[in-house]
């Protein structure tokens, strides 16, 4: 996943921060369609403090909302940004 | 020393977080050294480079709202101390005009913080070295010696310079006869250049500062620089923003805040002129420019910017969310000054917050830095408000063990608050923000805040429009702020009015400048009744700057609209600053920077509250008068 986020950041020049939906999307492309898998692995690297995962700051307008990960107290999560 | 009476002693909680944009005079809230260290240093590679290149640099700053961009700015501008001059430019608003935008938050920038003058000195300084060594070189005495009786060599003596120069008033006249074709003349715009040399003569001296901020001049007043017309078209504001650039002896650093406000006003267009702004200047004159704006904003935004300006930006990482120990330490940055000043020694320096409390605060929410921040201000304030401090060991977290001594307290979310809560909330944001108008040296001026002030009245009766806001009894349908055009003034904006008696159209405009300066601006409003284009016309000015004897011909446009129903209509000085104060409101509300009950209020939240405020609902009944048959001051009855 980590390689992924690199791929594209610097694929499609996306300056440090990477769409979850996006991601997901190139990740398909590699073999990996398990959703669930890649948002707990996006937790997984957010607690080992090798990302942060940014919250829309206006949820209704995004792309692809639902490929983003809701989470109570925290909002729609929907950027990754390398630390 | 009772540490917990330090904490509930004090007069303002430690933990509340001013915004650092209010308050540019004042200190900003500590620093953390290890907290966004790397921008910093990004920042500040990128001015050492313009200072020791004349090159231009242009840094772009991303993250979501509260994690420090504004901060940061604050900090960049306290920093200074003279190694480079920081001005702040707030939101673009009108598409039409960046340079003109650009060039006047620049001047009023610099003026209101002294530093302007030393700009124009010293370059007047060198102009006077140069033309002296030439002088010499070619054996004239007479111009050698006229000058010696004016020069103090070296930068610091540049205000020594102006007390002897103006003793001399034609002396630049000379300077700019005999050294136009030296440096540092011969790399200034020509215009600039004249303009500049006439500063020996004490009675232009203020024409110079109004002609560089875009001010609409009287014809003496030009006529007194030596030039025939204002700083009135973007390639006139474009000279001015480039001579100044070359002309300062510290890199002049560009502080854009809010990206994300002119995108949200202007849509896609607007920001491209801006960049594209930027850009001309980044390629033309020796300045740091400074971009803050939000992840998702520019996300969204880069696709827009042209694709030169995005590889000239230096575009850094994201900044990080805080760490455990970074979190701790910019608590303890908040409570260290207390303890300071109590003489008191804590247990450890962000007490009553254990680092445990605060480790297991960051790894249940993943929290900003203003999350942070608010969760244990939360807290602080119920000890406060409890009259007992007590120590907190640890937040039930989703992974971590529970201490023997912890404190498990709620999840960090606020409970829903009622609207008497939430109106009193915005009701506090919006005082806070009038305030830190009233207090702000570049806004503290009506002739510097007269833009602001503009962009506040139209703003809000596009919101009275869009919600179909009854302003005294008549419904505002329109409003139209047509696009300064490239070289010509802006027209006035129009608003239409519905109310029983039918439909009516205003055309308004805001000037707050010298009276003597107001004859332009009533010559277009009287030019679009006449053209039809409005049933009325009315200038609003601020109560301290009444047309006064002096401003006849503006008195007479004044009487003639009065005659059509309109005029001039004054605004006190306390209103003014509220209606810059929601216009401010707004902007912070736009970039998700009001938080009120825990959540952000959106810009028609707060919209909609400014627009049900008394105050403000005065002030714009009283705007609207003519339509509404309210009475309106007019100068010339008092």
């Amino acid at each position: 996943v980590l390689v992924a986020i690199v791929d594209l950041d610097a694929r499609l020049r996306l300056g440090g921060v990477v769409p979850i939906p996006d991601l997901r999307a190139e990740l398909r492309r590699r073999g990996i369609a398990d959703d669930a898998a890649v948002t707990d692995a996006l937790e997984s690297l957010e607690r080992s403090w090798l990302i942060d995962l940014s919250a829309a700051q206006a949820p209704s307008q995004v792309a692809d909302r639902r490929a983003g990960i809701e989470r109570p107290g925290r909002g729609l999560l929907y950027y990754i940004a390398r630390r | 020393v009772d540490l917990a009476h330090v904490l509930l002693d004090a007069a303002k909680s430690p933990l509340a977080d001013p915004v650092a944009r209010l308050d540019p005079d004042r200190p900003p809230p500590p620093d953390v050294a290890e907290v966004h260290a790397g921008v910093r240093s990004a920042i500040a590679t990128a001015i050492d480079a313009v200072a020791s290149d004349r090159r231009a640099q242009m840094v772009l700053v991303t993250g979501e709202p509260g994690m420090g961009k504004t901060h940061q700015l604050a900090w960049l501008r306290a920093r200074a101390e003279g190694r480079y001059l920081c001005t702040d430019i707030p939101p673009l608003k009108d598409a039409g005009a960046p340079f003109t935008h650009l060039a006047r938050y620049v001047v009023q920038g610099l003026s209101a913080a002294g530093q302007l003058d030393r700009v124009l000195w010293d370059t007047l300084r060198r102009v006077a070295a140069a033309v002296r060594a030439d002088a010499d070189e070619h054996g004239d005495d007479d111009v050698r010696d006229r000058i010696d009786e004016a020069i103090v060599q070296g930068a610091p003596f540049s205000l020594a310079f102006r007390t002897l120069a103006q003793h001399d008033a034609d002396l630049g006249r000379l300077l700019y006869q005999r050294g136009r074709r030296l440096a540092p003349l011969s790399t200034l715009p020509a215009e600039f250049g004249r303009v500049l040399c006439r500063i020996t003569d004490r009675q232009a001296e203020p024409a110079i500062v109004d002609w560089l901020r875009a001010a609409e001049l009287p014809t003496d007043d030009l006529e007194l620089l030596g030039i025939k017309s204002g700083v009135e078209g973007e390639d006139r504001a474009f000279e001015v923003l480039r001579a100044i650039a070359l002309c300062a002896p510290a890199p002049l650093v560009l502080c854009l805040d809010q990206l994300e406000s002119t995108a949200g006003l202007l849509g896609t267009e607007g920001v491209m002129r801006l960049f594209t702004a930027l850009m001309e200047l980044y390629q033309q004159a020796p300045v740091c420019i400074v971009l803050m704006c939000q992840t998702q904003q520019w996300v969204e935004l880069r696709h827009d910017v042209p694709l030169a300006a995005v590889e000239r930006i230096a575009v850094l990482p994201p900044l990080t969310k805080p760490t455990a120990e970074e979190a701790a330490a910019i608590v303890a940055s908040r409570l260290e000054p207390f303890w300071q000043a109590a003489a008191a020694e804590p247990p450890y320096p962000s007490w009553p917050f254990s680092p445990d409390f605060i480790a297991g605060l960051v790894a249940t929410s993943r929290p900003t830095i203003r999350q942070v921040l608010l969760e244990c201000e939360a807290r602080l304030g119920d000890m406060r408000r409890a009259g007992r401090i007590v120590e907190l060991a640890q937040v039930a977290g989703p992974s971590g063990p529970q201490h023997p001594r912890a404190t498990t307290l709620p999840t960090p979310v606020s409970p829903p608050g009622t609207d008497v809560e939430w109106e009193a909330a915005l009701r506090a944001a919006h005082d806070r923000y009038a305030r830190g108008v009233a207090e702000r040296r570049d806004l503290g001026q009506p002739k510097f805040r007269q833009e602001l002030l503009r962009e506040a009245i139209l703003d809000l009766l596009r919101g009275a429009a869009r919600f179909r806001y009854q302003v005294g009894g008549v419904t505002v349908t329109a409003v139209s702020a047509p696009r300064k055009p490239k070289n010509a003034p802006r027209p006035p904006a129009i608003v239409t009015l519905t109310g029983d008696g039918g439909t009516c159209r205003i055309a308004i405009d805001v000037h707050s400048d010298e009276a003597r300066f107001a004859y332009h601006v009533l010559e277009r409003l009287r030019a679009a009744v006449d053209a039809g284009a409005a049933d009325a016309a009315v200038l609003v000015r601020e109560s301290d700057m009444p047309l006064g004897d002096g401003a006849r011909r503006s008195l007479e446009i004044a009487s003639a609209l009065a005659e059509r129903g309109g005029g001039v209509v004054y605004v006190d000085s306390d209103s003014a600053v509220r209606l810059v104060g929601a216009e401010l409101l707004l902007d912070a509300a736009s970039a998700a920077e009001v938080l009120v009950d825990g959540r952000q209020a959106s810009r028609d939240e707060a919209l909609s509250f400014v627009l049900d405020d008394d105050g403000i609902a005065e002030s714009l009944t009283s705007l609207l008068a003519p339509a509404i048959a309210q009475p309106i001051s007019l100068a010339a009855g008092g």
